[in-house]
């Protein structure tokens, strides 16, 4: 990040740094302004606070499963198998 | 526990106790991706069944390009989008959400609300964004293997989940009542209750 960049690729390689798509180099640098520059901490954390906002909204993961509700899932996905393609005949 | 690879090659020589393992190892993972497109706890699960079935189907065909993982991915999505095409299902916009949002007018936008704004903000994202962003932080995925699902190059992967968040970001940022949003730390159990989360209009 040595080079002269404007507001818009500074705010992309916060991200960058977040995703943890930088060199190891770049990434000591990220250590070191997040710890003295105050702007550079905002940024960071404007993207962290988004992503985990994000992360919020997924409800399909927190639904909560009955414990038998996959074991009869996978039950029902080998039966259809076993139907439409019964073990004695070749595979399609 | 044995590595895909291994099942994968123990089923494709006729060994359906291996096919029945991978089963157990990813239908979950594809339930979770199903009922995201479906909104539809039965219609997810007729994705599940299809995609797997389909695999079978296929796996002869399967030569670990990709992972197994990632290929499941890709078979239920495509699943997914199919089963719904067609189907009309209202979901709640980002326009409206905003117009129900100034009605509220002194009261200030609870934490709540912006999780639906966010929500409704990640639905309206263009198709591949949309994607790129919901295996990256919902499943997180690495680009590498987001863009074996989405059969792109790395980088297109990678210019697709940052054009989107930073679209999500735009829009929060403009929003005068979330302007301190940052700040907020919010659960949002409230909103992860039922699989059926269609949004009266």
């Amino acid at each position: 990040m040595s080079k002269e960049v404007n507001e818009w690729e500074l705010d992309w390689w916060w991200l960058e740094v977040l995703e943890g798509e930088v060199s190891a180099e770049e990434k000591k640098e990220a250590e070191w302004l997040l710890e003295k520059s105050t702007t550079c901490h905002q940024r960071y954390e404007s993207w962290r606070s988004l992503r985990r906002e994000v992360l919020r909204t997924d409800w399909a993961a927190k639904v909560q499963w009955d414990s038998s509700y996959f074991e009869s899932l996978r039950e029902g996905i080998m039966a259809r198998i076993e139907s439409e393609y019964p073990a004695n005949h070749t595979r399609p | 526990m044995k590595a895909d690879l291994d099942l994968v090659k123990e089923a494709q020589s006729g060994n359906r106790l291996a096919f029945s393992r991978l089963v157990e190892k990813h239908q979950r993972t594809m339930m979770r991706v199903a009922l995201r497109i479906t909104r539809d706890l039965e219609l997810a699960e007729d994705v599940v069944q299809d995609s797997f079935l389909k695999a079978f189907q296929k796996l002869e065909s399967f030569e670990g390009r990709s992972s197994f993982k990632s290929w499941m991915y890709q078979i239920t999505l495509n699943t997914a989008k199919n089963k719904i095409r067609g189907t009309h299902r209202e979901t709640i916009g980002v326009d409206k959400l905003m117009l129900a949002a100034e009605a509220k007018s002194e009261a200030r936008l609870s934490l709540q609300d912006l999780q639906l704004f966010i929500r409704s903000a990640v639905e309206e994202l263009p198709e591949r964004q949309k994607m790129a962003l919901t295996l990256r932080i919902f499943e997180d995925l690495s680009f590498k293997e987001i863009a074996e699902i989405m059969e792109c190059p790395y980088d297109t992967a990678k210019a697709n989940y940052r054009h989107g968040l930073m679209k999500i970001k735009e829009r929060v940022e403009r929003h005068d009542d979330y302007k301190n949003w940052q700040e907020t730390q919010v659960d949002l159990a409230p909103l992860a209750a039922l699989p059926r989360v269609e949004v009266e209009a």
